[in-house]
């Protein structure tokens, strides 16, 4: 009965233009920004191969290279590869650099880790599979499911319907397996078309994610309906709900967060990041010019000459370091505070509980980019500790030396580590959504004819 | 057959009916008449089990309705004032989901075409889309959904209430035919004339009680009219 029920309530739907539209526009949109997605993808995979094609010839180099220009102003690029699945959400990726320069003296990404996308784009976000999955799905799930019983109350069809051997409960089952299977098959199955071959896994459990956060509105959709208000309060009503949901709701938690942990300025730190260099740059040019004074001809600096030149440099250097890490410091504490604040604040909001799943699924989340960091910080260790001593010892590198400097590989955390940090997420979406329906039904026991 | 004992509904303190007894036969037309408010529609509605009891029973066929919803339901039909349908659907497909959601013997087509045609509506107008159906042909499906379902029971609800009056007594003539069959009719109107011609019984509601139950053989329609207006007045 539930079969034919659905199957009924399916054939009603597809008749009906307004939702044959809905759903080419929803198709239309998950379609398109999966193929923008596929194609920044391209765009990402071809920068970062000519970041590491660059970083080959590098070492491919004659040897001769003197060892503080080959470990400090040349220094290695840390490359971060372009997440499969980074085409289906944009995420982090704006915001977070996907390279860092490595010298032997520091990270270098506060000053010269610029930022390469327009800032309008970082403002408004990106038009991807994500966007359209978070926002757009929700949004026609009501629009199909605001008047699921309402308007065959109020003309009778429902009495007709009521009059046969069929229980309100498989009515309203019908009603809701049709609706969902209409925007859970393009919700699934579009992105799934795109993301073919990528991380299977981790593309399954983004289907699942997205199942269980359709689960969360097609769930309050039923409550409403079940109230047995009309057609028109139903739609404004969940108009409502989505807008507090995922928009209202999103940006105060936003706006909170900021309130309650304001990040230190960017530009006051990049202007204080400019004057630690400068400073240092002024102090390295007087000691330069202090040397030259007590060195007069090059015949005379020899390479204890030298030597000593780059224990200066390398004094300068570590001061530059130091106020850069002392300004990075206070950034990452505050961002720290606020993503903690934002993980507990975020439960509030379905849209913010499901974009941190579908980023983390697709590779673009923090996470990612802070798993970079670290490891491109232990990096820059191994770095400095295999070139400090010969940039010291003011040497001219050799191809041997060139050859065994340590390089950079950037390893994935496992997928079940991602996928293990996402489970309670999506089975809390799951409960919620379930919980909605029964109470969706349960009221609807009392739904006045 | 349709039976109600000691029937009560109250909404409130008020009671809509009021310890109705009544006994429909098959093949059986009782009408109901009464001024509006009076509880037909809440009788109708409590033998459809759309509102529980406060007190006493509704049975269709021997079966207590709030007891064996599903049941009774298999057994009656429902035509209401307005026959409302599947308007993006043509007739014949209104026709099919009804048969099947009350699991009918007839599903086929061709039988479905042929109980449209004996309810008076073409094979044209059955495959037309009920939104361009007038009234009068969509009380039609309402017929030949009862033909369909073989119900043994049939609930009216004011079902030739703004119909003209050759509609009208198309549908008359149909519910007639239905009786004929075997089929136990309970119909509330306001149309005198209609329950004189059509009916066996007549049965006047007045706040909820059955305060009179005529034979329509027994008398013409001005006895009727009067009889009607006797008690509206008192």
């Amino acid at each position: 009965m539930l079969a034919f029920l659905a199957r009924h309530e399916w054939r009603l739907l597809t008749a009906d233009a307004v939702v044959r539209l809905v759903i080419v526009v929803f198709g239309a949109a998950l379609a398109g920004a999966s193929f923008l997605g596929v194609l920044r993808g391209a765009r990402e995979q071809r920068t970062f191969e000519a970041f590491a094609a660059r970083a080959s010839q590098q070492r491919a180099q004659p040897s001769a290279v003197r060892a503080d220009v080959f470990a400090n102003d040349q220094g290695v690029l840390a490359l971060l590869p372009p997440a499969p699945l980074g085409r289906l959400a944009v995420g982090q990726s704006d915001v977070y650099p996907s390279y860092i320069k490595i010298t032997a003296r520091h990270l270098d990404s506060l000053v010269t880790g610029d930022q390469i996308e327009h800032p309008l784009a970082v403002a408004s976000g990106h038009f991807d599979a994500a966007f359209v999955i978070l926002f757009l799905y929700p949004l026609l799930i009501f629009a199909v499911g605001f008047d699921l019983t309402a308007t065959e109350r109020d003309r009778g069809t429902l009495r007709m319907v009521l009059a046969q051997p069929v229980a309100l409960g498989d009515i309203i089952a019908g009603k809701m397996i049709a609706r969902w299977l209409l925007l859970a098959v393009p919700a699934v199955v579009i992105p799934m078309l795109f993301g073919v071959g990528t991380e299977p896994a981790l593309l399954g459990v983004w289907m699942i994610a997205v199942l269980a956060y359709g689960l969360v509105w097609h769930g309050l959709a039923l409550i409403v309906n079940a109230r047995g208000w009309n057609a028109a309060t139903n739609a404004l009503v969940l108009a409502g709900i989505w807008l507090l949901f995922a928009v209202v709701g999103p940006a105060t938690i936003n706006l909170l967060i900021t309130v309650v942990y304001p990040m230190p300025s960017r530009v006051e730190a990049a202007v204080q990041a400019r004057a630690a260099t400068q400073e240092a740059t002024v102090q390295g040019s007087r000691q330069l010019g202090q040397f030259l004074q007590d060195h007069p001809t090059s015949a005379n600096v020899g390479r204890e000459g030298m030597r000593q030149f780059a224990l200066l440099q390398a004094a300068r250097d570590k001061q530059i370091a130091d106020r850069l890490r002392a300004v990075e410091s206070a950034f990452d504490v505050q961002l720290d505070r606020q993503q903690r604040l934002a993980s507990w604040l975020g439960v509030l909001s379905p849209t913010m509980i499901a974009q941190q799943v579908l980023l983390e699924c697709a590779g673009t989340s923090a996470t990612r980019f802070h798993h970079f960091d670290r490891t491109a910080a232990s990096f820059q260790r191994q770095w400095q500790a295999y070139f400090q001593p010969l940039v010291l010892d003011a040497a001219t590198l050799t191809g041997a030396e060139i050859a065994n400097a340590p390089t950079f590989t950037y390893s994935e955390p496992p997928v079940s580590d991602r996928v293990r940090r996402v489970v309670p997420a999506i089975a809390g979406m799951m409960l919620v959504g379930a919980a909605l329906l029964f109470l969706g039904f349960r009221h609807y026991r009392g739904y006045a004819l | 057959m349709i039976e109600a004992v000691r029937l009560t509904k109250m909404f409130g303190g008020a009671a809509a009916v009021d310890a109705v007894d009544l006994t429909i036969k098959a093949g059986e037309i009782f009408c109901l008449l009464g001024a509006n408010g009076a509880g037909k529609t809440t009788t109708i509605n409590l033998f459809l089990n759309f509102i529980a009891p406060t007190a006493g029973e509704a049975r269709i066929s021997g079966l207590n309705v709030v007891e064996h919803p599903l049941e009774t339901k298999k057994r009656l039909a429902y035509i209401p004032e307005q026959v409302m349908l599947y308007r993006n659907l043509t007739g014949l497909e209104n026709l099919r989901f009804f048969s099947r959601l009350a699991a009918a013997a007839v599903d086929d087509d061709r039988e479905l075409l042929g109980i449209l045609s004996q309810a008076g509506l073409t094979d044209a107008q059955s495959r037309q889309r009920v939104s361009t159906y007038s009234k009068g042909m969509r009380q039609k499906i309402g017929i030949a959904i009862t033909m369909a379902k073989r119900a043994e029971a049939l609930l009216l609800d004011e079902p030739t209430s703004g119909l003209d009056p050759k509609a009208a007594n198309d549908f008359s003539v149909l519910v007639t035919s239905l009786a004929k069959s075997g089929v136990a009719i309970l119909m509330a109107t306001h149309d005198l004339f209609r329950a004189k011609e059509t009916g066996h019984r007549v049965g006047i509601m007045k706040h909820g009680r059955l305060v009179e139950v005529i034979d329509t053989t027994a008398l013409n329609h001005t006895d009727l009219e009067q009889i009607y207006l006797r008690h509206m007045h008192e």
